[in-house]
């Protein structure tokens, strides 16, 4: 008896503990906040929120919260709260890579040229981003701690009400479309073409759907999930490819073309698992299925991608191109 | 002995072929045929799910089967010819603007000298012209053209910043105290100049697309706000002419050399 009341003493220290670290992190994040940061504040946090109401009841999500509080729960709860926390720490993951997408369109319209003047624009809007990063570190530490041990099967769940799932969708959509509609003038860059490049699109649902049906033996949020991975880093890539070539042959037309179809695709993938892959998993997951590991793989692979498309992306914009010798 | 469950009426159909000894031969053979497919659909495993079943059953008689992967090569295809596409025309501007100011900071930034003659209107209207020499690593000298006759400066004006962390140097300086030359704070130095051309640049209307070759921008904080007309040399990327107005609204033109 005076063991379990120790490990509930420990849990609630350690409860402490996280809410103490994310304290910090708030009131330092605090001091580099600013009214460019906040849309990416809402983004990751509101849609973090969202994804995981998408696919999670409510009581579900707060029974997890209690269970990393310390309080008792059985194998089977313990099971569900991981797969709460863990779902979490992804959403944060995955939004904070479309949160930064945004951000770095927004300081393209809104920024004047200049290295110095570009780093300030970024610097203002990478609160949002640090602090999903941060949420996917702390949200991992309950999911590993409530993990169970070896296999075990769980009990069928009942999924959300349909209420909060409809609620959900368009609060995550809307937070989706709000860069969309940021500033942007005919002469400027404006974040519609950067975000919604229509090709882009085409090429990331048409793959993905492709793929999907080819997977769909391994789950359907599985397939989902790698279907839009894989198709959104081979948009990313053949954008890529396309900029760089534009680069090396001095075509700024290229290189627009090119950044536009790689930055979209990056978009459109990250809304897809969002709006439809992260929360069809997780109710794989809910209902006693196994995750595939390519599944993990691209949910967490794939937000890696785009950040190293965004640093590609800002040389091709800051650095001038030259035209080769002879 | 396989582990698979075998639903209840192909469990009656075995049944019933086992207990059939007195029923007539077509029937039997039929129920012996029907018993082979059971066992043989028992043993391939579950069937993997079919597309439609990922719909609403109110909606699976709307998609057929083919739908779908029908939909998937239409939107692949329409993706790939829509990307040859040429890029809209405001993001190929813009684009064309930076990389012409990155071309100009860089050449700037590496210049080791620079002579600027600076027409510029007084307060009452009167035309001016002073007459400013840079030379690295920051020594600056400035011929006035005043109302009061000729005078001179000499000042000290690093030529770029050393780091991006240090742009506001200009700002800070000594020099921009003196009334006498602080309308002429952006010739002073390559890096003053090129804090005065830190607002967004666009091909002068009318000539875009064919930048550098042409080599005129219109670098202003927003379109249709005033600002200046930059003739950038096509083949060194610095300035030599600039027209227009200073961020008070008076008219302001020089002409520069790069020795």
């Amino acid at each position: 008896m005076s063991e379990e009341a120790g490990a509930r003493r420990a849990g609630w220290v350690g409860a402490l503990g996280l809410l103490a670290v994310l304290g910090a992190a708030g009131v330092i994040l605090a001091r580099s906040a600013s009214t460019a940061s906040g849309f990416g504040l809402a983004l990751v946090t509101g849609g973090a929120a969202t994804v995981l109401l998408l696919a999670f009841p409510g009581s579900e999500i707060r029974r997890a919260v209690g269970c990393a509080a310390g309080a008792p729960a059985g194998p089977d709860e313990r099971r569900r709260a991981a797969l709460v926390w863990g779902a979490a720490a992804r959403n944060a993951w995955v939004l904070s890579a479309a949160g930064a997408i945004a951000g770095f369109v927004s300081v393209f319209s809104s920024e004047s040229s200049g290295l110095a003047r570009f780093l300030g624009g970024v610097g203002d809007r990478a609160v949002g981003v640090s602090l999903g990063l941060l949420l996917a570190v702390l949200f991992t530490i309950p999911a590993l701690r409530l993990a169970p041990f070896g296999e075990s099967v769980m009990e069928t769940a009942s999924p959300p009400p349909p209420a909060q799932r409809i609620l959900a969708g368009v609060a995550l959509l809307a937070l989706l479309a709000w860069p969309l509609l940021g500033p942007g003038s005919g002469d400027r860059f404006e974040p519609r073409p950067w975000l919604l490049h229509w090709p882009a699109w085409l090429v990331v649902a048409g793959g993905a759907l492709a793929l999907a049906l080819y997977l769909r033996g391994i789950g359907h949020g599985a397939s989902v999930v790698v279907g839009l991975g894989g198709a959104g880093s081979v948009g990313v890539l053949l954008g890529l490819t396309r900029a760089l070539h534009g680069f090396a042959t001095v075509s700024i037309d290229d290189v627009a073309g090119g950044m536009m179809f790689a930055v979209s695709s990056g978009y459109a993938a990250l809304t897809g698992l969002a709006v439809v892959g992260l929360p069809l998993l997780d109710r794989d997951a809910r209902e006693g299925r196994r995750v595939p590991g390519a599944a993990r793989g691209a949910a967490c692979g794939f937000p890696l991608v785009v950040l190293i498309l965004l640093v590609v992306t800002v040389l091709l914009v800051m650095v001038p191109m030259e035209k080769p010798a002879g | 002995m396989s582990e698979r469950l075998l639903p209840d009426d192909e469990v009656d159909r075995l049944l019933r072929e086992a207990l059939a000894d007195d029923l007539p031969k077509e029937l039997e053979d039929e129920l012996r045929g029907g018993a082979r497919e059971a066992w043989r659909r028992a043993a391939s495993g579950a069937r993997p799910a079919r597309w439609r079943d990922w719909f609403p059953s109110v909606w699976r008689p709307l998609v057929p089967q083919t739908a779908l992967v029908a939909a998937s090569l239409a939107m692949l295809a329409a993706g790939a010819v829509m990307q040859a596409a040429p890029a809209p025309h405001g993001v190929v501007v813009s684009l064309e603007g930076r990389q012409a100011a990155a071309r100009a900071a860089r050449a700037m930034g590496r210049a080791t000298a620079m002579e600027c003659t600076v027409q510029v209107s007084d307060d009452h209207g009167r035309q001016l012209r002073h007459r400013i020499d840079w030379k690295a690593p920051g020594e600056t000298r400035v011929r006035l053209d005043g109302a009061g006759g000729r005078a001179e400066r000499t000042l000290r004006l690093p030529g770029a910043a050393p780091s991006v962390l240090t742009r506001a140097a200009v700002a800070r300086d000594g020099a921009s105290r003196d009334p006498e030359i602080e309308h002429l704070r952006a010739f002073l130095s390559p890096l003053a100049l090129w804090e005065r051309l830190a607002a967004p640049w666009r091909p002068e209307p009318g000539r875009e697309g064919k930048a550098p070759a042409a080599g005129a921008f219109v670098v202003a904080p927003r379109p249709g706000a005033p600002g200046l007309t930059v003739t950038v040399d096509p083949a060194t990327h610095l300035p030599l002419w600039l027209d227009g107005t200073d961020r008070d609204g008076r008219k302001q033109a020089a002409v520069c050399r790069w020795p």
